[in-house]
């Protein structure tokens, strides 16, 4: 049995919207009459945008579920697409966190309650098994597992690496509360955002355009995009950009982000229409004339490469070099350049 | 004279055609046709004998219609979608509106190894006209060019190789997957292959990605030999081994008993020397082959009690297992969701064969050059090309050199006549 504190700690799920239906929250009054949730859903965005955490106040748990919703509602008012991953990475991690702490019956209910993990609930089971030395504490159907298991990029997760029988997949604790916290993730960017909102009282459209200002210097400072132009050479390309390519390489489906990234990556370090068009030509989807319109249009604004700050929230970073797991890396293209350079250093060394 | 025997060559294809797809006709007007489950929702696409391309975006509404489309057609080939739409018939996928797709496994002899190819495939340079058996070269080794045919041809070998694949990739569904036998669908392709159909509405929404990672799965692509418990671990200042054993789950259990099968078997000597372990190492495993049998055949599994045999060179001999292991099995069919496959009980255009579900009890006992035959009675035909064997029922034909004119039974006419080797006289 969920109790009001777990709503808090997992304000998205099914319980806790029947939880805030009760409230009857008018947002015309909203500002004025519960003041204190709106101010928190601003202190909650505040930290996403300045320190990428969704912070926790449990000393007062029914806030904390009314502050969601309108979180979600400053979110959608705002139509920024970096902060709707941000927030909803900032959250999933939330949420990962205490499911790793929670009880088996908690974990149960919330994953097979329809609404909250996936429309339908997820299929899963809580039976101990240690195979070797990993002791496994629960089964999720596979077609569950797989829902959210090939967002992740890591070897580990294939379900081939996994013990597999009668159509579950074993897992850890710890590894089902990864898979969980990701399917929260998913939910939350799965949201329809209105077309149209109702007009909001100027109290909440100031607090919206506070929070615009966080975003635009946020992003002025820190995620700041410098353009760098290098020479083309191969084999010297982050880890990031590695695995894109070997994906290409295999035909495998980018998301639309990963081949704007591949795309604006080589535009930067100076590669050709053709050459760029050639990596995009084993795509299940590919169309020659709508890659060489992005590319084109690409070229002619001189986009730059993304970094790594925003990578990490499309999930594409892949910091497998000591350079990029050392935080040195801000943007894929200084590595490149780096290795460059170190590669320059190496063959005049060598030739002296 | 090359324009008349131009003339000649364009009257006698058109005497071909005529009669192949009188035949495909009577096949398609003399049986009901039964058609694929919920055919309203798929979208279905035909080849036709005398149009190129491929008409797409149709769809029937009931079983009258569907039937009479076949019969009045006699298409040379026939498909279906593995996906069900809201508007199979609108002109854009995005239009059609797509609401799921049965999970569809290819297993294709011409993508296996097999030594039969050497002898049956042929190939003719387009430019020079020089010819060889076997695949096709990259390029012509008299002209360079790499304009070039290719024949390719079955036979008893390759298509049996496919089967092999085909319970390969049942044995990951039933125990793995979870499917049951009666959701599952093998259907012979009517040429080449095998397509397995599963129908049930666990896989009915999977995304392309999900149907990859099953392919990934099922062909052991991206495995981890430690993710399967195969690790070295340190205890007491000794190293020692530990991995799965047969009370394991899914790839590592596999696993298990893919390495006990390659140590009883007779080629193990063969196995371990073409995945370059070293002589020392191999003699050590062949004088030990049975108490490794039996070591990793206990529970739990001993994997360290040979000195000298460490982790790397059970890293070499897991991954030579899992290849033996995995199913063959072709990854863009299952993973394009919109794709057409071949429509059950149809005609293949470039056999004559039916396109035959089988149950999966009868999968072994089935016969693709007798038990997808259809046609009956005989004809006379000129051999164009040379025609290696071939077997139609219990009898054996051919081969056949190019210019020999036989009488042959009709699926055996149909068979050249399709797989263009042979013209009417």
């Amino acid at each position: 049995m969920l109790t009001k504190e777990d709503l808090a700690k997992y304000p998205s799920i099914e319980l806790a919207r029947e939880y805030v239906k009760q409230f009857n929250i008018d947002v015309a009054t909203l500002a004025d009459e519960l003041p204190g949730v709106v101010n928190r859903a601003y202190q909650i965005l505040k930290d996403i945008i300045t320190r990428g955490i969704y912070t926790y106040v449990s000393s007062d748990v029914e806030t904390e579920i009314l502050a969601f919703p309108v979180v979600r509602l400053f979110i959608d008012v705002i139509g920024d697409e970096w902060l709707r991953r941000r927030f909803a990475v900032a959250f999933s991690k939330r949420v990962g966190r205490f499911l790793q702490g929670e009880s088996n019956d908690k974990i149960l209910e919330i994953a097979k309650t329809p609404g909250n993990v996936s429309e339908s609930g997820w299929d899963l089971i809580y039976e101990v098994k240690r195979i070797g030395i990993k002791y496994y504490e629960w089964k999720l159907h596979f077609k569950d597992y797989l829902s959210v298991a090939v967002h992740f990029h890591d070897i580990a997760w294939k379900m081939c690496n996994h013990p597999v029988a009668n159509g579950y997949v074993r897992l850890t604790k710890r590894e089902l509360a990864r898979l969980m916290a990701e399917a929260f993730k998913e939910r939350v960017l799965e949201r329809k955002i209105p077309k149209r909102f109702i007009e909001l009282p100027e109290k909440m459209m100031s607090i919206i355009r506070k929070i615009e200002e966080l975003v635009r210097e946020y992003k002025k400072e820190v995620i700041r995009e410098v353009p760098i132009r290098v020479e083309v050479s191969g084999g010297i390309y982050p880890p990031c950009v590695q695995f894109i390519l070997e994906r290409t390489e295999k035909g495998e489906n980018l998301s639309h982000v990963e081949r704007l990234f591949l795309m604006f990556f080589m535009l930067n370090i100076g590669k050709g229409e053709e050459e760029i068009v050639n990596l995009f030509r084993k795509m299940p989807d590919f169309s020659e004339e709508r890659t060489r319109y992005y590319v084109r249009h690409a070229r002619n604004k001189g986009y730059t490469a993304h970094n790594c700050d925003t990578l990490k929230t499309y999930g594409i970073c892949r910091p497998a070099h000591r350079w990029c797991s050392e935080g040195k890396i801000k943007n894929p293209l200084i590595f490149y350049n780096r290795m460059l350079y170190a590669r320059g250093k190496r063959r005049s060394e060598s030739e002296e | 004279m090359p324009v008349e025997r131009g003339v000649v060559k364009v009257k006698n294809e058109a005497k071909t055609i005529l009669l192949l797809k009188s035949l495909f006709g009577a096949y398609y007007r003399e049986n009901d046709i039964p058609p694929p489950p919920q055919f309203s929702k798929r979208e279905f696409g035909f080849m036709l004998w005398d149009k190129e391309g491929m008409i797409r975006h149709k769809t029937f509404y009931n079983r009258t219609e569907f039937l009479a489309f076949l019969r009045k057609n006699a298409p040379k080939n026939a498909y279906r979608s593995a996906a069900y739409y809201l508007d199979p018939e609108a002109q854009s996928m995005e239009g059609k509106g797509w609401v799921g797709a049965d999970l569809i496994f290819d297993i294709d002899a011409d993508h296996l190894i097999t030594s039969c190819k050497e002898v049956h495939d042929r190939w003719i340079c387009i430019d020079c006209g020089i010819r060889g058996t076997g695949k096709k070269p990259a390029q012509c080794p008299s002209c360079k060019s790499t304009r070039i045919d290719e024949v390719s041809w079955i036979c008893d070998q390759c298509l049996n190789s496919a089967k092999e694949e085909v319970f390969k990739l049942l044995d990951f569904l039933f125990d793995d997957f979870g499917v049951s036998e009666k959701e599952v669908k093998v259907v012979y392709s009517g040429h080449r292959g095998y397509h397995v159909h599963v129908d049930n509405e666990t896989v009915r929404e999977l995304s392309s990605d999900g149907r990859r990672e099953i392919i990934n799965y099922i062909t052991g692509t991206g495995i981890k030999v430690e993710n399967l418990g195969l690790i070295e671990v340190s205890a007491d200042g000794r190293k020692f081994l530990i991995g799965p054993d047969l009370t394991s789950e899914g790839w590592g259990k596999r696993l298990v008993k893919s390495i006990i099968r390659m140590f009883s078997s007779s080629d193990l000597e063969d196995t371990l020397r073409s995945i370059s372990i070293p002589e020392r190492k191999i003699k050590i495993l062949l004088a030990n082959r049975e108490r490794l049998v039996d070591a990793l055949s206990s529970t739990p599994s001993k994997w360290d009690f040979l000195h000298g045999i460490g982790i790397s060179i059970w890293e070499k001999i897991a991954l030579a297992a899992i290849k033996r292991m995995a199913a063959q099995v072709d990854e863009p069919v299952s993973v394009d969701v919109h794709r057409l496959i071949r429509l059950e009980y149809s005609l293949h255009g470039s056999t004559g064969f039916k396109v035959t579900p089988i149950s999966v009890t009868d999968l072994e006992r089935f016969d693709p050059f007798k038990d997808a035959i259809v046609f009956k009675g005989e004809k006379e035909v000129i051999f164009r090309e040379y025609c290696p064997e071939f077997r139609i029922g219990d009898e054996l034909f051919g081969p056949y050199q190019q210019g020999e004119k036989v009488e042959l039974p009709l699926p055996a006419v149909v068979f050249t006549l399709a797989k263009d080797v042979a013209e009417l006289p």
